[in-house]
């Protein structure tokens, strides 16, 4: 579960659009560094893409979490040199947006909306899988997702699960236009429940029904085609999402640049492990076969087979997958808001979709045209054999391509940027000297660049919607940035001029993070009065 | 990262706790993949996953032994003053 995740089922008493925190509400910290990460670090995300990577990857589904994986710490590391460094909640967007320039920016924004889209549409369609999990229980042993009916060339469309999902998404955005809010707690006490339950599955899984054997036979006589598995590794992807929030936490914590690295590095090795270790024991329970065929609820089919505990661990995993799944749809809601917000803030999208409900105090806009987009998605998706793969496809396009963005502009800002102090830096540079200064080259950086690089490659090569539906979706955003530049008078490929020296002084100031903004401005003055001997003049970056 | 870089906890949670005893399970629940794995021949995967839980384990549990010594060390510094 995203911990960005704004609350429902409270009134909301903000009346402006999605803003950054004010200062004022920065967190304290806590004995293990960051209250939010009470249950993110194995989210909601595993509970749609075990029975995804499973059914794709077949008897090498642990390769293919551990092959995207490996990628992910990388991303991951790179985050948290980035957030560190530029402590506000604009994430991916931001950080392109400053290496590479507006135009990139607004790819890797289109690109991050695109998967808040799918989030909303992804994470409803998994919810209403594991609410189907009880009506064999109640219809005497017919399962809703199995009604289907063929119209035309759409063949076994599940419209009764389509029913269910856009039901679910109507009523987020009912909540989200009336600017209802769950409470923190509820949060707070579904996220630790989430905890308990996947630990138990791992931990009693391994210990009473896990059978070596099972696994190294499918290893041996399950093993996937190359293709096969290029697809499979490209879906596991979506197991390691959720990385803006670490730029999040970094807006919202108190001395972001020193308590981040260390935090979020404990999570990201944390998710890597359990994505491992479920498939792990997921396979020496059950054959893969199973697994696709309960890829509506994979975690709850899984608890299930655990002897003694899964008469109630199933049931238990399918109500909290459902209410788990169904608060992270809302997430792509909010967090689609909040980054038209900020989007619009850098002059890359339209003011006028942050136009605040008079009588609601909610950006309504945003809400009906990106929770509009969710359910078209999910209506589409349905027309095509699986859904939950389709938005998977598609949600991996989304991903990688933003992650890619993010690693080029880590390299470029290690040149563009020395200045900044890098609290955290990912490790393996190379110290090189570059236009009379020193850089840092992050040749581990440059590793990972190639890794997201090779995954987005998979998908464009394995995913027969995400290849075109993806580029299509960016294709669609440009023309509209164009049509939003020229119609503004800004420039389209150039970027408008930003005083970034003045702005990461104040989101330092901001963070409270004053040893920082003194190193800072020392480097600033080395560099000025360097620039002066040499007779260059100051060589402030707008 | 040294211990004066890192600002002292102030608050311990009912996450935090969760957090620390996910942590501790991590390093049996480790040693009985390993030790199930070795009995079945040592496939790979499940050898790496026991090794994986184990040292992952004991970083996590050895980072939330330094952070619970700074938090009562604040505690107690609080107290005095």
């Amino acid at each position: 579960m995203d911990p960005t995740a704004v609350n429902l089922l409270l009134p909301q008493n903000t009346g402006s659009a999605p803003t950054e925190s004010p200062a004022e509400l920065r967190r304290d910290i806590t004995v293990w560094g960051s209250y939010m990460w009470g249950y993110a670090d194995v989210g909601a995300d595993i509970y749609v893409a075990l029975g995804l990577v499973i059914g794709a990857s077949q008897g090498a589904a642990p390769l293919a979490f551990a092959l995207a994986g490996l990628v992910y710490i990388l991303i991951g590391l790179a985050y948290t040199e980035l957030a560190s460094t530029y402590p506000v909640a604009g994430g991916g967007h931001y950080y392109t947006l400053r290496g590479l320039g507006d135009f990139f920016g607004f790819v890797s924004g289109v690109a991050l909306l695109l998967d808040y889209t799918i989030d909303i549409a992804l994470f409803a369609v998994a919810s209403s899988g594991y609410i189907n999990f009880f009506t064999p229980i109640i219809f005497g042993g017919l399962n809703l997702r199995d009604f289907a009916v063929t119209i035309g060339p759409f063949v076994d469309i599940k419209w009764v699960w389509l029913l269910e999902t856009m039901f679910l998404v109507g009523v987020l955005i009912g909540l989200n236009i009336r600017g209802i809010r769950e409470s923190s707690l509820v949060n707070e006490v579904l996220g630790g429940l989430d905890i308990v339950l996947e630990m138990s599955v791992v931990i009693f899984g391994f210990i009473l029904a896990w059978n070596p054997a099972l696994l190294v036979h499918q290893w041996v006589y399950e093993f996937p085609s190359l293709n096969q598995f290029m697809y499979g590794s490209s879906l596991a992807i979506i197991s390691f999402v959720g990385l803006e929030s670490i730029s999040q936490a970094a807006q919202e914590t108190r001395r972001p640049a020193t308590i981040i690295p260390r935090t979020s590095i404990a999570l990201i090795f944390t998710v890597f492990i359990f994505a491992l270790g479920f498939s792990t024991v997921g396979l020496g329970i059950l054959p893969w076969q199973d697994f696709r065929a309960h890829e509506g609820d994979p975690i709850a089919y899984l608890a299930l087979h655990i002897p003694l505990l899964g008469v109630l661990a199933g049931p238990f995993a399918a109500v909290l997958g459902a209410s788990i799944l169904f608060i992270s749809s809302n997430t792509g809601v909010m967090g689609s808001s909040r980054l038209a917000f900020s989007m619009s803030q850098l002059r890359l999208v339209t003011s006028w979709l942050n136009h605040v409900n008079p009588r609601f105090h909610t950006p309504v806009r945003t809400i009906l045209i990106f929770g509009g987009i969710g359910a078209f998605e999910a209506l589409l998706s349905f027309l095509t054999p699986s859904a939950l793969d389709t938005l998977g496809n598609m949600y991996a396009f989304g991903a990688t391509l933003g992650y890619t963005l993010v690693f080029i502009s880590l390299i470029k800002l290690r040149f563009d940027d020395p200045y900044s102090p890098r609290p955290y830096k990912v490790p393996g540079n190379l110290h090189i000297k570059w236009k009379g200064g020193d850089v840092d080259f992050p040749v581990i950086g440059v590793l990972g660049m190639l890794g997201v690089g090779l995954i987005l490659f998979e998908v464009i090569l394995t995913h027969e919607i995400g290849r075109i539906a993806g580029p299509a979706w960016v294709l669609l955003g440009i023309c509209y940035f164009v049509y939003y530049r020229r119609k503004s008078n800004l420039p389209i490929f150039r970027s408008i001029k930003h005083d970034w020296e003045k702005e990461q002084i104040e989101v330092l100031t901001k963070a409270e993070e004053f040893e920082m903004v003194e190193q800072y401005k020392s480097s600033l003055a080395r560099r000025d009065k360097q620039n002066l001997r040499n007779g260059t003049g100051s060589n402030a970056k707008t | 990262m040294r211990k004066r870089d890192l600002p002292l906890p102030a608050r311990f949670t009912l996450g935090d706790a969760l957090q620390i005893l996910f942590g501790l399970v991590m390093i049996p629940l480790g040693a009985v993949i390993l030790g199930r794995a070795f009995i079945a021949g040592a496939p790979i995967p499940a050898v790496l996953i026991g090794g994986a839980f184990i040292g992952f384990g004991i970083y996590r549990t050895l980072f939330a032994w330094g952070r619970i010594r700074w938090f009562l060390e604040a505690q107690r510094t609080a107290k005095r003053d």
